[in-house]
């Protein structure tokens, strides 16, 4: 049985390709205006990825925030259930799940691989990926180095903007006060970790939590986040791509 | 707002149970009666209000029947339907209300369990999936004329809204006012009582929520805020921890009248959905 899951978010569009259960193969890449080309196109490269032909697809199965405009699949889900199964499919004994994304962020609480509550913060950019793109180009550092040069600062500036916006003039002012690059970005992570961490403790995730989201892939975000909580948290070799691995595998628990 | 219309600002005694809350409230009442009957020129008689009760107690029990179909465990009637069924009795006469009501009644008796029809309006055909319609309260702020907005996001999602635990909803008609006694007091009594999130303590409303979601067999709550409703936004930590210790689940949206946020909600109702079947 082959079935392809395609998680259609803000930032970026993810496909995963599962035989008979198991993970074969990946695919990301920026979801930009045309959702649906970019759907088309993660699709396209998992099949040619694994050698397979179309027409040997069980069926495609769609999550995230596009995922009723991705007319090519045979059902949609929620992605909160979507990043539970494939969460619970690596890791089964998780009881609470952390997603940050481009524009959101998740916090769900799981038991035996059923979501039992949730929190979602989808109103403002505040405490996700875009907050931290928009900081890194203001440090002029590449995304991807944001969180390791987070890590090496001795001592976070405090950052008291929590806006994208404000926040992005309140970097310019600190690097005019003569504050490290380190220092400003450890600060704004720190910021981040914190304004999670209430959500997590709303929800009252104690133990066994996975991080996942392309902003997991941010080495900073998950130190802070692990002081602020006081646990450590289970990072899956690629966490950007679990929401797609659940859909794959919810279609295959429908069909 | 004193220059564009009359106006008389009733105060509420906040603590309903402390000994002194009804005398202060029925002599806040008083005072109200005289401000209308110099209005109006019109002079309130212990008659009149007393016919004014009995007529507003037969619309409560018409609106208790109506709620008791909702009990079935297929309901003949959508939620969206009855939300704008309650908005109605603020603009039209009691009597035209009544009959309006009696008339749909009627109707409602007669569906059939397998035949009702708010099945088939449902867009999103994957919720097919669902083996079970979850059963739904919405709990919290008023749904005044024209708001919709979330009870349509839910039942557009597979949900099916089975009662409104709010002062548009159950908290209008729950309790009947005492035709017996003097019908001031009477008064005073009945709607001192409503369980509004302003009052302290508020138990009351607690209580009553677990009791309707039994009586309702509800699968989960939705607990509804307006934006800067502060009273109900500070009372959702109370009403999340009763419920969760019942072992309901819960999902609280604090929103607005705008249509901007409809897919952000529609995305954590979606996932509701899915976590009750
Ligand atoms: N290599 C990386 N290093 C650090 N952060 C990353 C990396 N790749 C992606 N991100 C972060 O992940 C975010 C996108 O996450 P993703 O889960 O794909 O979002 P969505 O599901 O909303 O499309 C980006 O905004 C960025 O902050
Ligand atoms: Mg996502």
């Amino acid at each position: 049985m082959i079935s392809v899951g395609i998680d259609s978010g803000s930032a970026t569009t993810k496909a995963v390709l599962v035989i008979d259960g198991q993970m074969v193969t990946h695919n990301i890449r920026p979801t930009g205006f045309d959702i649906l080309s970019a759907a088309k196109n993660v699709y396209e490269d998992v099949l040619s990825d694994a050698e397979i032909d179309k027409k040997d697809v069980t069926g495609i199965y769609a999550t995230g925030y596009g995922r009723n405009s991705i007319k090519f699949a045979d059902r949609a889900v929620s992605e909160i259930t979507a990043h539970t199964m494939g969460v619970h499919h690596l890791y089964p004994a998780v009881n609470g799940i952390i997603d940050i994304g481009g524009q959101d962020s998740k916090i769900i609480s799981v038991n035996d691989g059923k979501v039992t509550d949730f929190l979602m913060n989808e109103k403002c950019a505040a405490g996700t990926g875009k907050f931290l793109e928009y900081t890194a180009k203001a440090l002029e550092v590449p995304i991807e180095e944001l969180g390791r040069l987070a890590l090496a600062s001795k001592k976070p500036a405090s950052i008291t903007s929590m806006c994208t916006v404000f926040a992005e003039s309140e970097v310019i002012s600190l690097r005019a006060r003569g504050f490290k690059k380190e220092d400003i970005a450890a600060g704004l992570i720190e910021s981040i970790a914190r304004r999670v961490a209430v959500m997590v403790r709303q929800v009252g995730l104690k133990q066994n939590v996975a991080f996942v989201g392309g902003v997991a892939k941010n080495a900073g975000i998950k130190v802070f986040l692990e002081k602020e909580l006081g646990v450590s948290l289970y990072v899956p070799p690629e966490p950007q791509i679990t929401g797609a691995l659940g859909a794959a595998l919810y279609g295959i628990s429908k069909s | 707002m004193g220059d564009y219309v009359p106006t008389y600002v009733l105060d509420l005694p906040q603590k309903p149970d402390s000994p002194a809350a009804v005398k202060y409230f029925l002599d806040e009442l008083n005072k109200f009666k005289g401000v209308m009957e110099q209005l109006t020129g019109n002079k309130v008689t212990v008659e009149q209000l007393k016919n004014e009760i009995i007529s507003s107690n037969e619309t409560r029990k018409l609106l208790y029947r109506l709620y008791d179909l909702r009990k079935k465990d297929s309901p003949p009637i959508s939620g969206v339907d009855v939300i704008k069924v309650m908005q109605k009795q603020y603009v039209l006469s009691a009597e035209d209300f009544k009959k309006a009501l009696r008339n749909l009644i009627d109707e409602a008796e007669q569906v059939k369990a397998d035949k009702a029809d708010y099945k088939a309006d449902y867009k999103a055909d994957y919720k097919a999936d669902f083996i079970h319609m979850p059963r739904i309260m919405i709990s919290g702020c008023p749904m005044p004329g024209g708001n919709t907005k979330v009870p349509e996001i839910i039942e557009n999602r597979g949900g099916v809204i089975v009662v409104e635990e709010s002062c548009t909803g159950t908290r209008s008609f729950w309790d009947l006012v005492d035709e017996n006694k003097d019908p001031m007091i009477a008064l005073a009594e009945r709607y001192i009582k409503i369980p509004c999130s302003c009052m302290t303590p508020n138990d009351r409303r607690i209580d009553n929520i677990l009791e309707l979601a039994g009586e309702f067999k509800v699968d989960g709550v939705v607990n509804y805020t307006l934006q800067f409703c502060h009273g109900y936004n500070i009372e959702r930590y109370k009403v999340q921890q009763a419920l969760k210790n019942a072992g309901i689940p819960v999902l609280s949206i604090e929103t607005d009248y705008s249509d901007s946020d409809v897919e952000q909600i529609g995305l954590r109702v979606d996932a509701f959905m899915e976590m009750l079947s």
